[in-house]
Formats: C-alpha cells, sequence, structure tokens
C-alpha cells in the first residue's frame, strides 16, 4: 500500500525496494533481545548495541560491497550513541529508511538524523515509559500484590511490555515507511508533546492517589485532659484524611531539590532509622 | 534451602540481570520477586516484599548514566531473607527483607559500577571488527557480554543466599521484638521516598491540582489506582483538546487584522 502510495507521490524514495519486511523483522528481534546496554562502553555508549541492530540493514544494502564501503558503513554506526531502548525502534526504522536512499557521498545524513534524534527521543522514551508508564503500571501490580494476588505482577507485565515492546516494533516499521517525511513536517513534534501532556496529567493524578493509599503515617500519641482523652490521629483525620503522608511526601520532594540523588540511600536508612525511635516512643503506629 | 533451590533464584537473578540491559521486560521488584517467592515455596510473601519494594523504589530508574542502588539483587535477597527468616509477611519479616534489600542493593551497585570498566574492552573489539568490515562478529560480542552479563549477578546471589542466610537468622533473632515492630512501621513511611522521587521528574507548576485531584480520589472516594488511572486518562485527554482549542482561539486573536485583509482583498476582488 504504502509502496504505491509512494510512487504516486513521485517521491524520490520507494519503501521496501531493497530493504525488505523481513530485514526490519530481524532489525527488531536483534534490538529486543540485545538491546543496546549488554555491550555498552564508557566512550561510545550504546553504539555497539545500535551497529549490532543495524547489522540485518548493513548486510543488505552493504553484503556485496567491497570492504571498504563495508567498514565505512561499521564505522558510521559505532560513533556516539546514547538514547532510551524503547524509542530507539522509530531511530533505527528511519536510519534504515536513510541509509537505503542515500548515495555514498551523502552519507553524513545518516550521522546526522541519529544524532538529531536521540536526544529527543531520550527524553520521549524516559518521560514516558521509564517514568509514567512503569509507575502506573507498577501500582496497579502492587494494589494486587499487597493482597497477596499473582495477578499483579502479571498484569504489570503485560500493561508495561504491551506498550514498550509494541511501540519498539511500530517505532522500527513507521519509522521506516514514513521515513523522512516523519521527520521533515513539524507535525510529528506536536503530537509526541500531546502524548508526553496527557501521560504526565495520568501520572501526577495516579501519583497523589497513591501517596493517600501507601505511605502510611498514623500519629499514636493522645493527650489526656482530665477524663477525656483526645487522640492526635482523629483529630487529623478530621483536617484532611492522610494529610501526614501528604505533607511529608510533598517535603521529601521539596528535599530532594537540595539533596544530590546519591545521598538517596542514607535518606532511607535515616527515615528508618528516625521512624523505629518514634515507634519504639509510641509516638507512631 | 537447598542446593537446587540457591542455583535456581542464582540462575533467575542472573537471567533478570541480562533482561536488565536487553529485552528490559523484567527488571521492577514486582516483577522480579514473586518467582523467588515460588521457588522458596511462599508466594504470598514474595508478592508482599515485592510489592513493598517496588512502591519504595518506584521513581528509581538509571537514567543519564547514574547507577542506582540495584533493584533486582536487592529484591532477590529482600525476599529470600524474608521467607528463609521464617518471619514471612509480618511487619518484622518486611522490614528485615527492606533492610536486607537496601543494604545489598548498594553494595552490587558499587559492583556494577566496576562492571563498566571491564566492558571498556568491549569497543576497541568493535572498533577492529568495523575497520575488517566483519558484519557477522557483532554477535561474538554479545555472547561474552551475556555471560559476563549473567555471571555479574548471578555468583553474588548464589554466594550470598547459599552461605549466608543462616546468618540473617541470628541476626534476626537477637534483635529486641519492638524494635523489630518499629521497624515494619518505619518501613511503611518508605514508599513516600520513591513516590517524592517521582514528583521531582513530574512535577510542573500547573499540575498541582492534578496530584491534589487524585489525592483525593483516593482519600476522600477511597477509589482503587485502576478506576482512578481511567478517570484520570478521561480527564487528561478532555483537557488536552481544551487546551488545543485555546491555543487556536490565541492564534486567531493573535492576527485579526490578517483575517479581515484577506476579506477586504476578497471583497474588491469581487
Amino acid at each position: 500500500m504504502s509502496e504505491e502510495k509512494q510512487l504516486n507521490n513521485g517521491s524520490q524514495r520507494v519503501a521496501y525496494e531493497k530493504l525488505t519486511r523481513k530485514d526490519l523483522n530481524k532489525v527488531f528481534w536483534r534490538l529486543q533481545i540485545w538491546g543496546l546496554n549488554l555491550t555498552s562502553t564508557m566512550v561510545n555508549t550504546q553504539a555497539n548495541g545500535f551497529l549490532n541492530a543495524m547489522t540485518p540493514v548493513l548486510k543488505r544494502l552493504y553484503g556485496d560491497a567491497d570492504k571498504e564501503t563495508r567498514a565505512r558503513a561499521m564505522r558510521r554506526h559505532l560513533l556516539y550513541f546514547l538514547s532510551q531502548i524503547t524509542a530507539t525502534g522509530m531511530i533505527l526504522g528511519i536510519t534504515a529508511a536513510v541509509e537505503e536512499t542515500t548515495k555514498e557521498d551523502e552519507k553524513e545524513a545518516v550521522v546526522a538524523i541519529k544524532a538529531g534524534m536521540m536526544g529527543p527521543l531520550a527524553g520521549i522514551g524516559d518521560s514516558v515509559f521509564k517514568i509514567t508508564i512503569q509507575a502506573i503500571a507498577g501500582s496497579i501490580g502492587a494494589a494486587y500484590a499487597m493482597q497477596g494476588s499473582i495477578l499483579g505482577p502479571i498484569l504489570m507485565f503485560l500493561i508495561y511490555n504491551g506498550l514498550n515492546i509494541g511501540v519498539k516494533y511500530y517505532g522500527i516499521i513507521a519509522g521506516y515507511e514514513k521515513g523522512m517525511e516523519f521527520i521533515q513536517s513539524g507535525e510529528q513534534a506536536k503530537v509526541m508533546q500531546k502524548i508526553i501532556n496527557i501521560s504526565t496529567m495520568v501520572g501526577v493524578i495516579v501519583l497523589g492517589a497513591l501517596i493517600a493509599q501507601y505511605v502510611k503515617i498514623n500519629v499514636g500519641t493522645e493527650i489526656k485532659m482530665d477524663e477525656t482523652v483526645i487522640s492526635i490521629q482523629s483529630l487529623l483525620d478530621g483536617i484532611l484524611p492522610k494529610l501526614l503522608p501528604l505533607i511529608f511526601t510533598i517535603s521529601l520532594f521539596k528535599l530532594h531539590s537540595y539533596m544530590p540523588r546519591k545521598y538517596l540511600t542514607y535518606l532511607i536508612f535515616a527515615i528508618l532509622a528516625i521512624g523505629t525511635v518514634l515507634a519504639v516512643m509510641g509516638i507512631l503506629v | 534451602m537447598t542446593l537446587v533451590q540457591a542455583l535456581l533464584i542464582a540462575a533467575w537473578a542472573g537471567y533478570c540481570s541480562y533482561d536488565d540491559v536487553a529485552p528490559q521486560m523484567l527488571r521492577r521488584p514486582l516483577l522480579v520477586g514473586p518467582l523467588v517467592g515460588i521457588i522458596l515455596g511462599d508466594i504470598t510473601t514474595g508478592l508482599i516484599i515485592s510489592a513493598t519494594l517496588e512502591l519504595m523504589w518506584m521513581g528509581l530508574g538509571n537514567m543519564a548514566g547514574y547507577q542506582t542502588p540495584d533493584m533486582i539483587v536487592g529484591t532477590i535477597l529482600g525476599v529470600t531473607v524474608s521467607i528463609t527468616s521464617g518471619t514471612g509477611a509480618t511487619p518484622e519479616g518486611i522490614a528485615a527483607g527492606v533492610a536486607a534489600a537496601t543494604t545489598v542493593a548498594i553494595l552490587v551497585q558499587q559492583l556494577l559500577v566496576m562492571s563498566r570498566v571491564l566492558k571498556q574492552f568491549f569497543e576497541p573489539w568493535a572498533d577492529r571488527l568495523a575497520n575488517e568490515g566483519d558484519l557477522d562478529g557483532m554477535m561474538k560480542i554479545n555472547i561474552v557480554a551475556f555471560i559476563i552479563q549473567f555471571l555479574l549477578r548471578a555468583v553474588p546471589t548464589f554466594l550470598v543466599v547459599y552461605f549466608q542466610a543462616g546468618i540473617v537468622d541470628k541476626i534476626l533473632s537477637a534483635v529486641p521484638d519492638n524494635i523489630l515492630g518499629g521497624l515494619g512501621t518505619a518501613s511503611a513511611i518508605l514508599p513516600a521516598v520513591g513516590l517524592s522521587i517521582l514528583m521531582t521528574l513530574m512535577m510542573k507548576g500547573v499540575l498541582w491540582p492534578f496530584l491534589l485531584l487524585g489525592f483525593v480520589l483516593s482519600a476522600y472516594l477511597e477509589l482503587g489506582i485502576l478506576p482512578i488511572t481511567l478517570i484520570s486518562l478521561s480527564f487528561a485527554i478532555v483537557y488536552s483538546y481544551i487546551m488545543e482549542i485555546i491555543d487556536r482561539q490565541n492564534e486567531m486573536a493573535a492576527m485579526p487584522n490578517a483575517k479581515v485583509t484577506i476579506d477586504e482583498d476578497e471583497g474588491y476582488d469581487l
């Protein structure tokens, strides 16, 4: 279908002219099985993994070429690459399209497109997959698992991986088929921004719910005035249920902006220690 | 614990270690922990400890080169300690599991930083392959990398799980009961850490009302996470449509003259 469309448009590019759907499937499996971080180094970071995923494409395009061309193609994909794995599917698809259409002396376009896309797509991938979807799937799963239901991890696995793997695969196919027109039109950026906005909003609403549901701080202290006993916790509940968890979580959030991430572990231990002391004294229950 | 159980847990740790850098299908405490529970014959405890750790480490992920405390070995050890010490899913058991998980996670974090140095030799190797134009050679690097990555977590996990489980037991019995109970109460506060990290990644000025909305839906209306997710999804979509309409109106309002001129032009043409 897309072949005809491309031909009718008189576009310079014809989808699936040299590369086949099979090659793209191989790219997907390489990305899925070997990923990008398995062979990552400190200098080129994920470039080894990127070259590995691109290999089926390079084999098809340069398999018969002379050694020097082949070496140049490989070195091109060993240049610094750092992005997010799920989002890299689309980069691979577009890179394959550009590799197929450019002439040997235009190959700097391949490098430029990779470099231009890895940053923004890493941002999208991190915020949508690593933060939002992972957190939502995790909290849905944790809710079931807390009650001892095996449904928890299963649901989390299906939600997270359905999206994770689906986006990887369709990224490669759509990236290749839509190829250049994808990046050149401004439309794409708008759609992506919309996806980020919606998922951030959902994420934040769920976050608010999680604070109420999972952070447990209850005051055990009671004030005795003559005959009446007033429980501080019931006073607090009268103002707003779960008020302390909300205040505590927001204060931690404020603290994070002053505190480097590497002290996080000390923070966890400090909360454990102070919490234990308060609980032994009976202030917290 | 039998040798077979220890080997199975070590193999699972090795597989999760590979999964963490390549397919990235598991990598979270809730997906890693339950199988350890199954191996040790106590699935319920496995689920509850994993869920606790999942919430505690919720906002934590490897971002921009920062190596986080290792959730995988941490979770596996946390579940193992809770189950083998016989405390199970009681507050004491959860506390012991969380304490073990956090400690081990930091130790393994150091190990992972060192492993990056080891992996550095892939670079000259890949360069050599590229210069020879050897397209099939990359697979060899993958396989060597897989073995390194597998052993990286499988070996330490086996050593700790098989030889040290008894030590944890002795430590636990030496600690007074009310302190263990206090630890349980304190570890119920810990999800706040994971959630607050998540906030640093997501919160921008306009989003505070949304946080409050979610909080109220849960605190007052006591809805579950799934209905809240669905409510918020429809809410977010409607909101984004409204924003789009406002944007379009603003665009139109920004150029009233342009519109008038076009009309006038047309008028003159007619």
